[in-house]
């Protein structure tokens, strides 16, 4: 019994493997999130292969379903319970690509990128940085922003005029644009994005830059949401998720101290979903002015900014939010308003929680 | 270099080569480039004389054959064409599509075997 618990809680342990725990952490939530969207059942016998040669492979019915499905599952399975990670991380992302390649009907960008983050997750460890899944969030920016470039429609404003305007109809958009010159708000918002992606392609590449561009990135893709209440198959939560591979998590024991009297319950909820043992809780003396405080080899930080760390650095805080995510989208399914009203709420009330306060002190000074 | 950041590597290059391939053709595979046209079209089959239903059609594609498509035309055209040249090379098949991309003049696309 004892073992199968233990087999069970590396579920939701992201520490000891030859990936960062960031990265594992993304690679699981990949997994949750395609299995969610029944990649398995999607997996098929080839139909209309980009790879004509493919094709042979219908000469002998289900065979290459069946393969593509049995090595889904057990790389799903080694990659969510810990076992040699970075090889299941892999074979999981060439899964996915292959059953992309073996038809034409199922390929998504939202798809493709959790693919290619699985393949390259694979291809990194646990000493040093996730370079090559900065290289390709830089890559998805730089094609979409210079297929943008390269087309009049945008330039023009007649793609999100169509877009907006007649095929969603939404009610911001067609507002606005009344009390606009014709076109205008279609072609600001057009510059905007292309802009965007461009700045994002390029700036992810610099350390110093980064962490301005992850906001670009988490800013944009909010504001996108909340103007179209659209999450783009899935291709929103995917780059959410890629992002995590690139927190800098402190390998040492985060050692936190809070006051009893006020922090219990938190001490109980991280301590509960701490599952690798990282965190270290110790009671602070009620005459303390701070009622958090966390402790790394490079930082103390209190209060709030040790809330938010401690949030940032508990890898099943992340599980939850996207099985509560999940779980919000099947129940509120015939309230998509309701629904809507809840993402966008819970989104901007994290960005504004995160929001650097130093960019806004340093203006005032 | 180590061996997997060669791979890594290689890997990002080939989809370089897919974004750089793409400036070539009208399709948009592989080359990060969703919601970038918006086109609302339809596709109408014909076999033998008798007009498929949208269902039927559906099902013969294995793809939403009418609506709005946030991505290149040409992807459903291709996935389309090549159905018709490999898996239905003895049916007489009669394949119109009709399409409006961001918001311009109607067009059609038709497909007929020779």
């Amino acid at each position: 019994m004892s073992s199968v618990l233990t087999l069970i809680f590396r579920l939701f342990q992201f520490e000891g493997t030859k990936l960062h725990p960031n990265v594992l952490l993304m690679c699981k939530l990949f997994v949750i999130l395609l299995t969610s969207h029944h990649i398995f059942y999607k997996i098929a016998d080839p139909f209309i292969p980009f790879i004509p040669a493919l094709d042979t492979f219908n000469d002998y019915p289900n065979v290459f379903k069946f393969i593509l499905r049995t090595v889904y599952a057990c790389s799903a399975f080694a990659l969510m319970f810990n076992i040699k990670v970075r090889t299941a991380s892999i074979i999981t992302g060439l899964v996915v690509i292959l059953s992309m390649i073996a038809s034409k009907p199922l390929f998504s960008n939202h798809t493709f990128i959790c693919g290619c983050a699985l393949f390259l997750a694979g291809l990194t460890n646990e000493k040093e940085p996730p370079y090559l899944l900065i290289f390709q969030l830089s890559l998805v920016y730089f094609g979409a922003s210079i297929n943008k470039f390269l087309d009049p429609d945008w330039w023009s404003g007649a793609f999100m005029d169509t877009w907006l305007g007649s095929a969603r109809e939404n009610p911001v958009y067609l507002y606005v644009s009344e009390l606009l010159p014709e076109l205008i708000f279609a072609k600001l918002l057009s510059y905007i994005a292309m802009l965007t992606e461009f700045a994002v392609a390029v700036l992810i590449l610099f350390k110093k830059t980064r962490n301005l561009t992850i906001w670009f990135i988490i800013i944009f893709h909010t504001t996108l949401f909340t103007l179209t209440a659209f999450r783009f198959g899935h291709f929103t939560e995917s780059l959410a998720i890629v992002l995590l591979a690139f927190l800098s998590v402190p390998k040492e024991q985060l050692i936190i101290n809070f006051k009893v009297q006020s922090q219990n319950n938190l001490k109980r909820f991280f301590t509960f979903i701490d599952l690798d043992k990282k965190q270290t809780w110790s009671p602070l003396s009620s005459e303390n002015s701070f009622w958090l405080r966390l402790k790394t080899k490079n930082k103390i930080v209190y209060n709030h900014d040790a809330l938010r760390d401690i949030i940032l650095y508990t890898p099943n805080f992340f599980m939850i939010i996207l099985i509560i995510d999940m779980a919000m989208y099947v129940v509120l399914y015939n309230h998509r308003i309701v629904l809507f009203a809840l993402n966008v709420l819970f989104v901007w009330t994290v960005i504004i929680y995160y929001l650097p306060k130093h960019w806004f002190e340093r203006n005032k000074t | 270099m180590k061996f997997r950041v060669f791979i890594g590597i290689l890997f990002l290059l080939l989809q370089v080569g897919s974004i750089t391939y793409a400036r070539f053709i009208p399709e948009r595979f592989f080359s990060w480039a969703p919601y970038d046209s918006h086109t609302k079209f339809e596709v109408r089959v014909t076999i033998d004389g008798e007009t498929l239903t949208t269902e039927e059609t559906v099902a013969r594609y294995q793809y939403k054959m009418k609506g709005w498509e946030q991505r290149s035309i040409y992807n459903i055209i291709s996935l389309i064409s090549q159905y018709e040249y490999t898996y239905s090379k003895n049916e007489n098949a009669k394949v119109i599509m009709t399409y409006t991309t961001n918001g311009d003049e109607e067009k059609t696309w038709k497909f007929e075997h020779e």
